[in-house]
């Protein structure tokens, strides 16, 4: 029977090929001896039953390996009449290499080019004419092995090729004077000893010279083995390096040249769908803009569009949940004790506060999502990078930062992308001023306290304060403090733009989103804990749980901070009490915030007595209104952002018929009011932007550039902190915002 | 001197991992060729590369910005296994 055999690198593409060729009428067992498993199948072609072999996977045809082993046997021993080389079109110099070993063995050959839609989205061409030219007039058939295209054309190439109607020349790569000089001397040998007749002689005098140690022990009589040794020491000799590295060096100089003729990468074909998109999208000057655009609308979307499901989520914990927790503890006989007031102001206050933000940073993580799988973030980072490139800033930098915005201690461990170790510290340094996820809170509750629908321009505001204090950063490390060199070249590979995969967003957001929640089950609970215990225990006399928070130890130690802050605005002992509690995570700010505005703030509540049911039919509404206010809030982007254009004045969409006032409003969010000016409101979300990144990207500092890296970015950080809020509000008073 | 030599020589002057790039630009090779050619090294147990386990399991892997800039690069395999630390899980990807 007629037997062909598939042949080539791991990966590319074998098995899917012998599968698409022999349908389910195949075998699958194991080679004589080894684990490797062996699948044959049958496939009618012209007419007659022809046996497939699928081969293991080689890289070349040495002893190397158990696969290589196999294939480079079952080639010398069951002599196939064809044999299919299945080439990763993508990594061309690679699966050559393989190629070109099948060729010094003579066998009727058949280039399987597969993978060719990746070729084609990586915008590598391959002149298959010239090519097969090269290789002695071989057919060359571009096959998509995933999609069974091209199966046509390779079928009909098996015809011809074990018909022996396909006439190739033989195709060598020149191996050096040297080496050629002993392959001519083992030629001969070979040639005149009837019992290597079987081998293909210039293949076999350069397995020898390669010193494949098997093959020379199984062959005999073993005159061209010892002849093989001396050959070797010979070529040591002259040329100074080993037989095997000059023959593998002669190979790859053969398929650099043959590669240099025939593949052209970038920019051959028609343009796609992908390079039309980025004519705008990565475009110097518009894929800034449209990387800006997105932001904004990103920053609206997570401010406002996630509003109404947050007055939702705390409506159920400020109400409900509360009540109920008071219920359950009246019940068992602690009300009014100070574990009553452990887990209503400390830990519901605290972890429940850092809770209602769940929709938000659920909206931020959709976004980032998408414009992550959509392939829209290479594009992103690439512009960005040539924006950065004009300031004077070096490569590649914004990946990390772009990362960061999710959360900065994965954007620190993502400096390991960069090369040089100068850079690498740099671009983690900056990384801290990406305004991460944790931070979002914070500008919401003040945002919405303050601002109201303008809030999402507060919050890209400041998103762009991070990135700009970055720059100026950078600018300072580079040019003063490591004086780097030439800004190394920017190497990204545009993935095709696609749909987004709703189950790789879903995947993205939910590890994001339940790392927030699990931080909140663990770090948030154990820090509302602590800060109701500082807050409960009282300096001088008082009683413990019963203390005004002021008079706390935990006030206490703030008033001694506060004075710092006075020339910022906040330099109230809450404020300063919070920024030092969201050292642990930016998150605990709005707990702690909770506890300590809050915990005054309930006792003028009247207790509303409701039934369960009253509450779970509350909730249920609730939500429905919330959903129909987050389409309002998408909806509202388009006026609010058409508005910042001065003069004009589009009115925004109000589905509930409500007019606007302040009855959405949290307990917490009008206490800020009271306690904050706007603009030492403003002030304060600056210095939380800027100063100490939480305790878990200190340590990541740490444990990647060491104690001292990590402390001057911790001072460093402080400083710049305290003197952008004092100049935004000395700044602001001197305009008379104040 | 063969470039195959040339390419082993490189690593031995230095304790640093090299990502293809930098080799590719010190001896002016066309780096997909040079990419192949390491292979030969790596195979004969000379050089191993840096491996970036970390994101083998990532769902966003074939579009994460930060992922597709990561150079591949390569190290002196020496007898003593001084490993270089495993990157944590997954550190390109959030
Ligand atoms: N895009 C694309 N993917 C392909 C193509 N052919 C195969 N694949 C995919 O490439 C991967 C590897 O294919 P396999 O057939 O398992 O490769 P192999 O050569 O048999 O690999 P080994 O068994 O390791 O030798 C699979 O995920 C295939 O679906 C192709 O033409 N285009």
């Amino acid at each position: 029977m007629v037997t062909i055999c598939l042949a080539g690198n791991p990966n590319a593409g074998k098995s899917t090929i012998f599968n698409a060729l022999t349908g389910a009428r195949q075998h699958v067992g194991n080679w004589p001896g080894k684990t490797v498993e062996k699948k044959e199948g049958r496939l009618w072609l012209d007419g007659q039953e022809i046996a497939i072999v699928d081969l293991p996977g080689a890289y070349s045809l040495s002893a190397f390996s158990a696969e290589e082993t196999i294939t480079r046997d079952f080639l010398l021993e069951a002599q196939p009449d064809a044999v299919v080389a299945v080439v990763d079109a993508a990594n061309l110099e690679r699966n050559l290499y393989l190629v070109l070993q099948l060729l010094e063995m003579r066998v009727p050959l058949i280039i399987a080019l597969n993978m060719s839609d990746v070729a084609e989205n990586r915008h590598i061409h391959i002149d298959r004419e010239r090519l097969a030219e090269w290789l002695g007039g071989l057919p060359v058939i571009a096959v998509i092995g995933s999609r069974e295209i091209g199966l046509d054309a390779l079928k009909e190439a098996m015809v011809q090729v074990t018909r022996r109607r396909v006439i190739t020349a033989p195709v060598y790569a020149d191996l050096g004077p040297a080496v050629e000089r002993e392959i001519a001397a083992l030629h001969g040998l070979i040639e005149a000893d009837a019992g290597l007749k079987d081998y293909p002689a210039r293949w076999l005098a350069i397995k020898l010279l390669e010193d494949e140690g098997d093959l020379g022990a199984r062959i005999s009589p073993p005159l061209a083995a010892a002849a093989a040794a001396d050959a070797r020491r010979r070529i040591a000799d002259e040329t100074g390096e080993d037989a095997d590295t000059l023959i593998a060096d002669a190979r790859y100089r053969f398929l650099g040249r043959v590669v240099g003729q025939v593949v052209t990468r970038a920019g051959a074909g028609g343009p796609t769908f992908s390079d039309r998109l980025d004519r705008v999208l990565a475009h110097r000057r518009w894929g800034v803009l449209v990387f800006l655009a997105l932001m904004w609308i990103i920053f609206q979307f997570t401010a406002n569009v996630s509003a109404p499901l947050l007055d939702w989520v705390d409506g159920i914990i400020a109400g409900p949940v509360t009540r109920w927790a008071a219920a359950l503890l009246d019940a068992v006989g602690l009300g009014g004790s100070w574990v009553e007031s452990l887990v209503v102001d400390g830990i519901i206050a605290g972890v429940g506060g850092v809770l209602v933000f769940v929709p938000v940073l659920f909206s931020l993580y959709v976004a980032l999502a998408v414009l992550e799988d959509s392939g829209y973030m290479a594009r992103a980072a690439l512009v960005m990078d040539r924006f950065m490139q004009r300031l004077g800033l070096h490569g590649k930098s914004f990946l990390p930062m772009l990362v960061g915005f999710g959360c900065n201690v994965p954007g620190i461990y993502a400096t390991r992308t960069l090369e040089n170790p100068d850079d690498r510290k740099i671009t983690a340094f900056l990384t801290t001023f990406m305004s991460c996820g944790a931070r979002l809170p914070v500008y919401v509750i003040f945002g919405s306290a303050f601002f109201g629908a303008a809030s999402g321009g507060l919050v890209f505001g400041l998103y762009a304060l991070g990135v700009g204090v970055a720059v100026l950063t950078s600018l300072l490390l580079t040019r003063v403090v490591f004086r780097s060199k030439t800004a190394a070249p920017f190497v990204i590979e545009l993935p095709p733009y696609r749909l987004p995969n709703p189950k790789t967003v879903g995947l993205y957001v939910w590890s994001n989103t339940s790392r927030f929640i699990h931080n909140a089950g663990t770090v948030i609970l154990a820090a509302s804990v602590v800060i109701w215990l500082l807050l409960a225990v009282p300096v001088g006399t008082g009683q413990f749980a019963g203390v005004a928070p002021g008079d706390s130890l935990f006030g206490a130690t703030s008033r001694i901070i506060a004075p710092v802050l006075s020339p910022a605005g906040f330099g109230q002992w809450e404020a300063a009490s919070s920024l030092m509690a969201g050292f642990v995570a930016k998150e605990v700010v709005i707990s702690s915030m909770s506890q300590i505005y809050t915990g005054a703030a309930e006792e003028d509540e009247p207790e509303q007595p409701s039934t369960l049911g009253e509450d779970l039919a509350g909730i249920v509404t609730g939500l429905g209104e919330a959903v129909v206010l987050t389409g309002q809030e998408i909806v509202n982007i388009v006026p609010r952002t058409l508005n910042i254009i001065p003069g004009l004045n589009v009115p925004e969409a109000n589905f509930l018929g409500r007019a606007d006032d302040a009855s959405s409003d949290t307990a917490l969010e009008s206490a800020l009011r009271q306690a904050f000016t706007p603009l030492a409101a403003v002030a304060f979300n600056v210095f939380i932007l800027l100063y100490v990144p939480c305790m878990a990207t200190v340590a990541a500092m740490r444990q990647e550039f060491g104690a001292r890296w990590m402390l001057a970015q911790v001072a460093y950080t402080l400083v710049v902190a305290w003197l952008a809020a004092v100049l935004v509000y000395q700044g602001g008073l001197l305009l008379g915002l104040g | 001197m063969t470039i195959l030599r040339q390419i082993l020589e490189t690593f031995e002057q230095t304790d640093e991992p090299l990502s293809l790039t930098q080799v590719a630009r010190r001896l002016e090779v066309e780096p997909h060729l040079l990419e192949a050619m390491m292979a030969y090294w790596v195979r004969k147990g000379a050089i191993r590369e840096v491996t970036t386990s970390g994101c083998a399991a990532c769902s966003l892997k074939h579009n994460c910005a930060p992922l597709l800039t990561l150079p591949r690069r390569y190290e002196r395999a020496t007898g003593s296994a001084d490993a270089p630390p495993a990157p944590p899980p997954c550190a390109c990807c959030r």
